[in-house]
């Protein structure tokens, strides 16, 4: 069954999108991530325009986010003063990257933008991913117990302006949250991602916060953050299909309750390991339309009235 | 069916109004095209009466718009967009219909006045200047997506007088205004023409959001946030109970 997507317009079968959204939503279940960082790029390997993939997809992150915080939320998982810290820094970046990406798709650079975006992201981590769960694999079999990890001093302990933030027991330059704040909104306006993929690591290894805490500070301001995208890519481009969102949507929800269940029964490096694989072919795939020679060097783009 | 019955009359209206002393009658088989949610396109019959003979050229037109194609290069083993050449006035979509290969009884000069023919199609540049490989990029692009017809579309005869030309309005049609220009021809030059007028709207659920969505769009983005936040709180209330 074919449905017509208003923003987007195409038509597309129902049953791929709802398929797409229950597959995506079945790996956020199993791996714990949002999934923007798979939704995003198999919307353009469809043939959704890259622009509405982005816009559409920050939409529906705000619901994922949302409905993923509220378990976290009554856990006390939420630190809140972190949390508004990095909102603060990510409205800062939605409004930049929303701006950047207007100009970008004017001089015909967005999608080469957002794939090259896809390329870098997706490959580091995958790779850091993947050296990770086969470290733990590897010492696993040689009968080691897991090294415990001393808190070490970087630099980032010297940035003025240091706040004290309870919930996640540090006490840290408010500069930090800002500035991840920051870069997550711009990498929400310019990809369609949440950045929980690398929010999350980055406030467990850098700024030493509990993993459950920086799991649910990191969704609860991921919320505010690609909602604030979702409104400034509506003004400005006029590409998010609230359409195509429910659709996608409904799909994950379901998808994300079998993936939560079957996620509970394999352990948590080989889980790891498997999404870094995901994640390096979604990253092989992004690199393969900037390196492949395309089927015709020419495409065509309508100029909005 | 009943759209045969509906065609039956429609026909019979056309072979009155010919008889009646019209050269050249002809009409749509619809004048109105709704894109729904569920659109897949639609077929269409265009339908006609001539008095006496000649050959019949048809030529469908779908809304203009301006449009850019971009040509990717390699830059430092990366494939990127570089040049491009901005177009005007591109017909959403362009199919001709005939009674017989046009070149054969039609003057050059008809048949490039009124483009018929994909390779007569008159693409402006916004700058002026030719666009040689951008304008047949542009062609081939709208062929793929099924816009611009590369076959000539036969005119069936029905009796003497009486025409008809089937043709598909593709998924990928845009909204807008579409004429049908039928010429009637002798001696190679049209002796009679005659205009159908369609009109695409965008329709339903869909029209609504795409409307509100260019009208309001900062409205249109809270809106599309709070549905989130209702589909996303409802989703943690059914299935977050364990």
């Amino acid at each position: 069954m074919q449905i017509y997507l208003p923003i987007a317009e195409m038509s597309v079968n129902l049953f791929l999108l709802l398929g797409m959204g229950g597959m995506v939503g079945l790996l956020s279940g199993l791996f714990g991530v949002g999934g923007g960082f798979l939704m995003t790029p198999l919307l353009i390997f469809v043939g959704v325009p890259p622009a509405v993939a982005v816009g559409t997809e920050a939409n529906q992150i705000v619901a994922a986010s949302l409905s993923g915080v509220i378990a976290h939320w009554r856990r006390g998982n939420v630190d809140l003063r972190m949390g508004g810290m990095m909102v603060a820094g990510g409205f800062a970046g939605s409004a930049l990257g929303t701006l950047a990406f207007r100009e970008l798709r004017e001089i015909g650079q967005a999608e080469a933008v957002i794939a090259m975006g896809f390329v870098v992201f997706l490959g580091a981590i995958g790779m850091v991913m993947l050296a990770e769960s086969g470290w733990v694999m590897a010492r696993r079999m040689r009968g080691t117990g897991p090294r415990r990890k001393a808190r070490r001093h970087y630099w980032i302990h010297g940035l003025p302006l240091k706040m004290r933030f309870p919930r996640s027991r540090l006490y840290i330059s408010s500069l930090l949250p800002l500035g991840m704040g920051f870069l997550g909104g711009l990498l929400a306006a310019i990809m369609g991602v949440g950045g929980g993929f690398f929010l999350i690591p980055a406030m467990i290894y850098v700024l030493g916060m509990p993993t459950a805490v920086a799991v649910g500070t990191s969704l609860f301001q991921i919320i505010f953050v690609t909602a604030s995208v979702t409104v400034l890519h509506a003004t400005n481009n006029h590409t998010v299909d609230v359409v195509l969102a429910l659709l996608l949507l409904s799909g994950a929800v379901i998808g994300a309750q079998v993936g939560t269940s079957v996620g509970a029964r394999l352990r948590g490096e080989h889980l790891r390991a498997l999404l870094a694989v995901l994640v390096l072919a979604v990253g092989v795939g992004m690199a393969g339309t900037l390196l492949l020679t395309p089927a015709d060097p020419y495409s065509v783009v309508r100029l909005a009235q | 069916m009943r759209a045969s019955g509906w065609l039956l009359a429609a026909f019979a209206a056309a072979h009155v109004s010919a008889a009646a002393g019209q050269v050249l009658e002809a009409d749509l088989s619809t004048h109105e095209v709704a894109i729904t949610s569920s659109y897949v396109g639609e077929d269409l019959i265009l339908f006609g009466a001539r008095q006496g003979e000649g050959e019949i050229i048809v030529v469908i037109r779908g809304p203009e718009a301006a449009l850019v194609v971009r040509r990717k290069e390699r830059v430092a083993g990366l494939w990127l967009n570089r040049a491009f050449v901005a177009f005007r006035n591109v017909p959403g979509l362009y199919a001709i219909a005939a009674s017989a290969e046009p070149e054969r009884f039609a003057a050059e000069a008809f048949l490039v006045e009124n483009e018929v023919g994909i390779g007569r199609l008159r693409l402006e540049t916004v700058s002026g200047a030719s666009a040689g490989e951008f304008a047949a990029a542009l062609v081939r692009d709208r062929q793929r997506e099924g816009l611009y017809a590369a076959d000539v579309a036969p005119v069936r005869f029905v009796g003497e007088h009486l025409f008809r030309v089937e043709f598909h309005l593709p998924a990928a049609a845009p909204a807008g205004r579409y004429t049908a220009t039928i010429f009637l021809l002798r001696g190679g030059n049209a002796v009679a023409s005659n205009t159908a007028v369609l009109e695409v709207t965008k329709a339903g659920v869909g029209r609504a959001v795409y409307d509100y969505s260019r009208q309001q769009p900062t409205l249109y983005g809270i809106f599309a946030v709070i549905l989130a936040l209702l589909a996303g709180w409802l989703a943690a209330a059914v299935f977050g109970r364990k």
